[in-house]
């Protein structure tokens, strides 16, 4: 079977999450072709400042170079091959190899070999780009967001984001001081099952009920006089808004898809009905913040965005209102490994930046009661895609609903819908057989 | 000095048990009365990092309050967990208990002790390892946990959906 007939329009065929030499042209196709996020700028703050990452598989790092600007650098020495820079992050003034001590400035540019002597009949020279560390085909910012693609063509960053930078615009401007930073450590786990799963599942309003059942239940049934020093309050609070009925996620979520498989959920809940921050005294200390750097009638417009998860296919998951994002890295065909980060907007309270982690602790916190559950449900899909009783996976529901948005998307007939998981497909169509 | 002596061993003695008793409770299940060995305004917290120094600013593996650690264990005894059907199966040693000091004014005792816990579930086995350390409150009739903090050895390492309780 073709590849092209693997995705059709109200279904997909199970190798496109289990089959090997899928998985290994996803890498090849998707991953070294897209745009594909990095990190965002404050967790390279100084010069020498670095954080390793991978893109399709490939070590890479990001660093601050002495005049001030990012690099986005294959992490590889160019003597013998070796990884130069092996921790997640830190700072150095200049990368040294430890195999054999090349060292290289924070652009990558080979500035020493040890014993150069040798070297003398040979081409390698200080300073010449074929032995230094090599920079990534492209790199982009978006306020502050850095991506990098493995190919030298291509759209722009600015086309590839299209209308759902509105998504980054949305976590950047509820900063009073208009700029975030990367703060409070990594969530990190790892799951048995295919990296797109996590796609499907952060905007699908229709699996709360029945695969977080357990922590509703018992969310439900919590005492609210019992002791909080603030932790169990934003925890209980989510884990009940998961049971929204579906009335709610019908009548009062949308969802909104775009080119290159990006899509959010929108609508889903305003501040007064999850953490209740417009109730909590440090918000308003927040809004006169807001007020004073942006004006009455420019806060309102930004803190009247109501989106919840931002897809940005195929890498990222975020959200505003608790300044999280979810980094989805594949290993394998079936192993994925997600990494959580957190957001301080700068010149808000701290006390909403406590928020921000004790929301962390229960959405993306590897023993959280909550996603516990989810990963349990990606091992399960993994394990019944291996049957052969059945070679499709339905993605209709809310089939016929969709509706051209005005950005050029789609917007579902509601929040129930597989829209976003179409639109993934559609765009994965377009990659694959390019 | 011998009486003093005496008294530490009996202490120290009067902790173990109480460990023993509180993992043996982790190992068979009964997530309630290990519920009950905490304070009221009880905490949980097993850091991402033993470097970590409060769970406020940094995320946690797990940071509870008295009422997000009841919110737990009650999800742990639902039918419906998916993440625990079927359940796990624990087996855990506790050793090296050290007594690391006493706070007099408030009389809490802070003690580490190491521990390593089989976990098997489903087709998989796995290993935890690590340190514990209790701020334990003295009654009556054996201790209170006011606090407990677990420090992973792997707690930065790239993990797998944890249910299990430390």
């Amino acid at each position: 079977m073709d590849v092209e007939q693997l995705v059709q329009a109200d279904r997909v065929h199970r190798r496109v999450y289990n089959d090997t030499e899928i998985f290994e042209l996803e890498i090849e196709k998707i991953f070294s072709v897209a745009w594909i996020y990095i990190g965002h700028v404050s967790q390279v703050q100084n010069p020498g400042d670095f954080y390793c990452t991978d893109i399709a598989l490939q070590p890479v790092v990001m660093t601050r170079h002495s005049d001030g600007e990012i690099k986005v650098l294959f992490n590889r020495c160019g003597h013998r091959g070796a990884q130069v820079i092996r921790p997640e992050n830190g700072s150095s003034e200049t990368y040294r190899c430890c195999y054999h001590g090349w060292e290289y400035d924070t652009d990558g540019t080979l500035i020493a070999v040890p014993r150069p002597r040798g070297y003398e009949k040979s081409a390698v020279q200080p300073g010449d780009p074929a032995y230094g560390m090599t920079h990534v085909p492209r790199m982009a910012e978006y306020r502050g967001f850095v991506f990098a693609s493995l190919s030298p063509t291509g759209p722009t960053l600015e086309e590839f984001l299209g209308p759902i930078a509105t998504s980054i615009d949305d976590l950047v401007d509820r900063a009073p001081d208009g700029e975030i930073e990367v703060a409070g450590g990594v969530a990190r786990h790892l799951y048995q099952g295919n990296w797109k799963l996590v796609f499907e599942n952060l905007c699908d309003g229709l699996h709360p009920n029945c695969v977080h059942q357990s922590s509703i239940e018992a969310a439900n049934q919590q005492d609210d006089t019992t002791y909080s020093d603030g932790a169990g309050e934003i925890g209980v609070r989510q884990m009940r808004q998961n049971g929204a009925p579906w009335e709610f996620w019908e009548d009062q979520v949308g969802l909104w898809a775009y080119r290159f498989g990006h899509s959010y959920l929108g609508d889903y809940h305003d501040d007064a009905k999850l953490v209740a921050a417009r109730n909590d005294s440090s918000f308003d200390d927040y809004y006169a913040a807001m007020e004073a750097a942006k004006g009455n009638a420019r806060t309102q417009e930004i803190l009247g965005v109501m989106r919840w998860n931002t897809n940005i296919y195929p890498t990222i998951s975020f959200m505003s209102q608790f300044r999280q994002l979810r980094v989805i890295r594949p290993v394998s065909v079936d192993q994925t490994e997600v990494l959580g980060f957190c957001f301080r907007l700068k010149g808000a309270p701290e006390k909403m930046f406590h928020d921000t982690i004790r929301f962390a602790n229960i959405t993306n916190a590897v023993a959280s009661p909550v996603l516990t559950d989810d990963l349990e449900t990606y091992d399960r899909i993994r394990r019944g895609l291996m049957t052969d009783g059945n070679d499709w996976i339905a993605t209709s529901r809310g089939l016929g609903g969709d509706a051209p948005d005005e950005d050029g998307g789609w917007c579902a007939e509601n929040g129930l819908s597989e829209l976003h998981i179409r639109n993934m497909f559609d765009a994965w169509s377009h990659y694959m057989t390019d | 000095m011998a009486g003093q002596k005496n008294l530490e061993q009996e202490q120290l003695r009067s902790i173990e048990l109480f460990l023993f008793k509180e993992s043996q409770l982790l190992d068979h299940r009964q997530f309630d009365d290990w519920l009950n060995l905490f304070k009221d305004n009880g905490w949980y917290w097993v850091p991402i990092s033993p470097d970590q120094d409060n769970p406020t600013d940094t995320v946690s593996i797990i940071y509870d309050d008295r009422k997000l650690l009841e919110t737990r264990v009650r999800r742990l005894n639902n039918v419906n967990i998916h993440a625990e059907s079927p359940p796990s199966r624990t087996s855990r040693i506790i050793g090296n208990i050290v007594v690391e000091s006493t706070d007099t004014p408030v009389g809490t005792i802070n003690v580490s002790s190491r521990f390593q816990l089989i976990e098997f579930r489903s087709d998989r086995q796995r290993l935890f390892a690590g340190t514990a350390h209790h701020i334990l409150i003295p009654n009556d009739i054996s201790f209170l946990i006011q606090g407990k903090r677990v420090d992973l050895v792997n707690a930065e390492g790239m993990l797998e959906g944890i249910t299990s309780l430390f």
